[in-house]
């Protein structure tokens, strides 16, 4: 870890402004995925800007929907009144994650913002485009058992960890950004993250320097029928090898409207909306969900050693509906 | 029966839940050190350069042992040349991923952890071979003289036998990672070395370091009051004792040496990879014929890596 220089904000403005004057400044909410990376030098920082003073973390309802301030703890918002009975779907993600320990401490705007966990990443003897730009991608070639089967590049095959944002991303939720200007952004989550093409040094779309304050989701819909399946190698405390975050509104047996969101896939969340658009207007059955999941998983080009993630894709997608469905 | 199946109060178990129960690394002494192990980046070669000067001017940076300058402690291995025992920092020669390399000591754990980063390696790297089932052909019965010699006529047994059973086995690598990582503190005084180790085996390890330091048995105390977990892990020297009392008896201080989690994976022994091929058979009525498995594992401790071939033979029970 290199020297840095600590700094605490007690306004968004002045985080905002601190971190725009110091080219190699950084963020710090719950420093859950960033100090470690600091130490293990993947991550380097002239000064740290501490926001856990900032009033953003209020959970509150806003515009018929939520609000979700982006320092709130991921605990808190897993467990607050709001997300539970209204956006159940987020809930059930957000404590599939990481430990108690961990959900205590890290934030929101830090869980959108964490960093790929590819070993070839985190080694700084290892080849890795990610990490410095240009020094190859030593996954696409090495071990890459728990690496992407969609959108990846010959840059880099990564994955996002976070659960919380496949939720988000079934839940079309908006990004609140306030940029150096002062002035505010919103981003939608599907333009949230990117897709690593030539440039996998960016994760996101967040320019230097804007600081995530919100996260709006729209008014609640999917409470009745939902359910986030992840499938990892251990039963907690593990990265999704692949999730799903599925919900259903149905009338009846027929599907009105669905979202499908996957982990463990992609550079970002993957909303499989060749499954969704294969599901509207059909009829709420295994069957069904089955030829969904195939349309969906037509387009995964898997690596060396992740080709199970195909199949395993396909049946995350079916029992996730199923489950959702109310069927097992 | 009296136990089994019935809660036991452990008569350890207060101390240890309320962390009364001391670890290696969590004996306090006066003017502590703190020693932090950099490795190898790559898997066989060896160094070609090492400099350590931006290193050694980093905040609290004691010394840095490494090969260039580490005292040549450790005694020739029995058996010579044919024993590939793994000494730490005595030749620039690489033969395991994550071999150590340099031992950086410092005033504090962050320091001396900051310094190591600052220590510049560059390697001639060697192609190396990492999957057991690419090398099969190179295997090698690495215990022969030990082995009992093949007894009975397995392979006419086995084709006339009515039962048979033939199997494949592969059994994957796994590192054990107890709770506590491996780590020891050591002070030396009037010629005496006292090391807080997590050792199974106290009295191997008090002679290793007697031999090592070439000081009586008497004069070393190995005090392990509580192993976090080991699983085995450290029923046999691991190469980091040696190399704690090394940096506490040259910079004349106590030094505390703790793995972190990553070198955890390669800095003691784990279960190796293994291949087995198994082939049983049985005649009529109570005559049966043992095929003990032929098969092929990475021999791997952390001293080194060779591959050993379990001879098949044959039994009649």
């Amino acid at each position: 870890m290199t020297p840095f220089n600590y700094l605490r904000a007690t306004t968004a403005e002045e985080a905002v402004e601190t971190i725009s004057s110091h080219p190699q400044a950084r963020y710090l909410g719950g420093g859950t995925n960033l100090l470690d990376l600091m130490k293990d030098n993947v991550e380097s920082a002239s000064d740290l800007v501490d926001l856990t003073q900032l009033p953003l973390t209020e959970i509150t309802e806003r515009n018929g929907g939520v609000s979700i301030g982006a320092l709130a703890k991921n605990s808190d918002t897993a467990n607050h009144e709001l997300i539970r009975t209204r956006y159940p779907l987020l809930t059930h993600a957000m404590l599939a994650a990481a430990s108690a320990q961990i959900r205590n401490m890290a934030t929101n705007g830090g869980n959108l913002l964490q960093r790929t966990r590819c070993g070839y990443f985190y080694d700084t003897a290892l080849p890795c485009n990610k990490r410095a730009p240009g020094t190859g991608c030593g996954a696409r070639e090495g071990l890459n058992r728990t690496h992407a089967i969609f959108g990846a590049s010959d840059k880099c095959v990564a994955v996002h960890p976070s659960d919380m944002a496949v939720a988000l991303a079934a839940l079309d939720a908006k990004i609140h950004v306030l940029t150096p200007k002062g002035t505010v952004r919103v981003i939608p989550i599907a333009d949230f993250h990117r897709l690593p093409e030539d440039h996998p040094e960016a994760d996101n779309t967040l320019q230097y320097g804007e600081l995530i304050e919100r996260i709006e989701l729209p008014p609640p819909r999917f409470t009745e029928n939902y359910y986030c399946l992840k499938v990892r190698d251990r039963t907690s405390y593990a990265f999704a090898l692949v999730s799903v975050a599925a919900a259903l509104e149905l009338d009846g047996k027929m599907i009105k409207d669905v979202r499908l969101a996957m982990g463990g896939v992609a550079h970002k969340p993957w909303r499989a909306h060749q499954a969704e658009k294969a599901l509207i207007g059909k009829e709420a059955t295994e069957h069904n969900f089955a030829t969904a999941a195939e349309a969906e998983m037509k387009a995964a080009r898997p690596l060396a050693h992740n080709g199970y993630k195909v199949e395993l894709g396909k049946r995350a997608i079916v029992r996730a509906l199923l489950r959702a469905n109310g069927t097992v | 029966m009296r136990y089994i199946g019935k809660e036991m109060r452990r008569v350890d178990g207060i101390a240890k839940v309320t962390g009364r129960a001391k670890y290696a690394a969590e004996f306090e002494l006066s003017n502590l050190a703190y020693g932090y192990l950099k490795l190898s980046e790559i898997a066989k070669g060896t160094i070609t350069s090492l400099d350590t000067r931006e290193a050694e001017k980093a905040p609290g940076v004691l010394r840095i042992f490494t090969h260039l300058n580490a005292p040549k402690l450790f005694p020739a291995p029995p058996g010579g040349a044919d024993n590939k025992e793994f000494r730490p920092l005595m030749s620039p020669n690489i033969v395991f991923n994550g071999q150590p390399i340099a031992v950086v000591v410092a005033d504090t754990f962050e320091q001396a952890r900051y310094a190591s980063q600052l220590v510049k390696v560059t390697y001639s790297r060697q192609k190396s071979v990492t999957d057991l089932r690419t090398a099969l052909d190179s295997a090698r019965e690495t215990n022969a003289q030990k082995s009992p010699p093949p007894r009975g006529h397995f392979a006419s047994a086995y084709a006339a036998a009515p039962f048979k059973v033939e199997q494949e086995y592969n059994i994957p690598v796994e590192h054990h990672n107890p709770i506590e990582p491996h780590g020891a503190t050591a002070f030396w005084e009037d010629g005496k070395l006292t090391i807080f180790d997590k050792s199974q085996n106290v009295y191997q390890l008090r002679d290793y370091l007697s031999n090592t330091f070439k000081i009586a048995p008497e004069y070393v105390n190995v005090i392990t009051l509580f192993v976090g977990g080991a699983f085995g892990s450290s029923l046999s020297v691991n190469y980091y004792p040696p190399l704690v009392a090394l940096a506490a008896r040259e910079v004349e201080r106590p030094v505390r040496l703790v793995y972190t989690r990553r070198h955890m994976f390669t800095g003691h022994g784990y279960r190796p990879d293994t291949w087995q091929k198994s082939r049983h058979c049985r005649g009529q009525g109570w005559k049966a014929y043992c095929y003990i498995p032929s098969g092929c594992h990475q021999h791997i401790n952390v001293r080194g890596l060779l591959r050993g071939l379990l001879q098949g033979r044959a039994d009649s029970l």
